[in-house]
């Protein structure tokens, strides 16, 4: 009973984290599982992908009308990333996955470094970021396609290459390149997760990596964590979250120059 | 840039977010209710409690040689994992009826490459 609730609390944390910043919780989850509950990597990655896709599910729940996904734009974002994944796959071998890794990098810092400046300026011209930025809009039209389809195509590839989720840079690209307003890039993106998870996850069932006593609870929590933490956005500051996205982000950069340098670790 | 995309949302459909929202809930809540109706069936069965415990009853096999809970556990698993796909398809269905047929096939296109990749990793 302590292990079910152990794993509730875990869910509950990835769905929190995961709907705020429109990551999903696999970030989250995998590391818990794998580190915490001593569970294999295959096992984590699938109850992870079922995780993933209760967080989108739990946001497209709660989400208010004029405060959910543009699923317009995660379509055609998605259609784009999901090209990338498939060219990915026929790519693989072909690439080094080394040079792969130092190329995403320097694109999830550039990233990272002009969210941050988009921040910067901001709350620099009204002062205070809560008044200054609107977490949610419904007037505002996505500009910068192509930079933006492009990165939504880059970030599938490396995810077909790499089996690296590209999701944490789906955010900053929308809300940065695109001008699509954080909480709504947020919901978009837990859209867009959702979608690739489910297209994985099917293949994980299959295998029989999927273990319905793991995945019970975790689910559960993540659901319930995600409706929390979606409708705790209107009540911060997009300051907050774009400091705790940026955050992240340098740290999965790191990670990747570490890769692609050859200090995996494994 | 090409119309459809300068055109793009902001605006989004309000029928379709209704829709989606509707369709969310109710798959949840089913696929929930099945999941814990199941673990309930299965732990009066004296089945024990146990991480990581047996893995999901392979697709084919759901309905035959499986007792209640574990087709009951399988089938909340998996409507749960279908969840986006039908999303998708109901943007796809939307979009049709609403004739806006570029969005119509920006969702098919979504739908195919995601069976093109399902069926990849297979």
């Amino acid at each position: 009973m302590s292990l079910f609730l152990a794993l509730f609390a875990t869910g509950i944390g990835a769905g929190i984290l995961g709907a705020l910043l429109g990551l999903g919780g696999g970030i989250f989850l995998v590391p818990a599982l794998t580190l915490l509950f001593q569970l294999p990597i295959r096992v984590a990655v699938g109850t992870s992908l079922m995780g993933v896709i209760a967080t989108s599910a739990a946001v497209g729940a709660v989400e208010s009308p004029g405060r959910g996904a543009d699923i317009g734009l995660a379509l055609r974002l998605e259609m784009s990333t999901a090209a990338g994944a498939i060219t990915g796959g026929l790519l693989a071998g072909w690439i080094s996955p080394r040079s792969l890794y130092l190329i995403f990098a320097l694109v999830v810092f550039l990233t990272g470094a002009y969210e941050l400046s988009k921040g910067y300026k901001a709350h620099a011209q009204k002062g205070d970021s809560r008044s200054s930025e609107v977490l949610f809009a419904a007037d505002y039209v996505p500009s910068h396609w192509v930079l933006g389809l492009s990165l939504a195509f880059l970030a599938g590839m490396v995810s077909g290459l790499l089996g690296v989720g590209g999701g944490f840079i789906k955010v900053p690209v929308m809300d940065a390149v695109m001008g699509v307003p954080l909480g709504v890039a947020a919901a978009t993106s837990n859209f867009m997760v959702g979608i690739t998870a489910a297209a994985s996850f099917f293949v994980y069932y299959n295998r029989g990596d999927i273990y319905p006593f793991l995945v019970l609870p975790t689910s559960l929590g993540v659901l319930l964590g995600a409706m929390l933490g979606f409708s705790l956005i209107p009540h911060l500051r997009a300051a907050w979250l774009r400091l705790v996205l940026v955050g992240l982000m340098f740290l999965m950069g790191i990670h990747m120059i570490l890769q692609g340098l050859g200090y995996s670790g494994r | 840039m090409p119309l459809w995309f300068s055109l793009s949302s902001g605006k989004p459909l309000a029928p379709l977010e209704v829709q989606e929202k509707r369709v969310t809930r109710v798959v949840c809540f089913l696929a929930v209710t099945l999941m814990l109706g199941g673990l309930a069936v299965l732990l009066a069965q004296g089945v024990p409690w146990g991480v990581p415990g047996l893995p999901a009853p392979h697709l084919a096999a759901l309905f035959y040689r499986q007792s209640l809970g574990w087709t009951a556990m399988g089938l909340g698993i998996i409507l749960l994992g279908i969840l986006p796909l039908l999303r998708v398809g109901l943007a796809a269905w939307s979009y049709g009826n609403c004739r806006k047929w570029l969005d119509f096939l920006t969702a098919l296109v979504v739908l195919l490459e995601l069976l093109l990749s399902m069926a990849w990793h297979a």
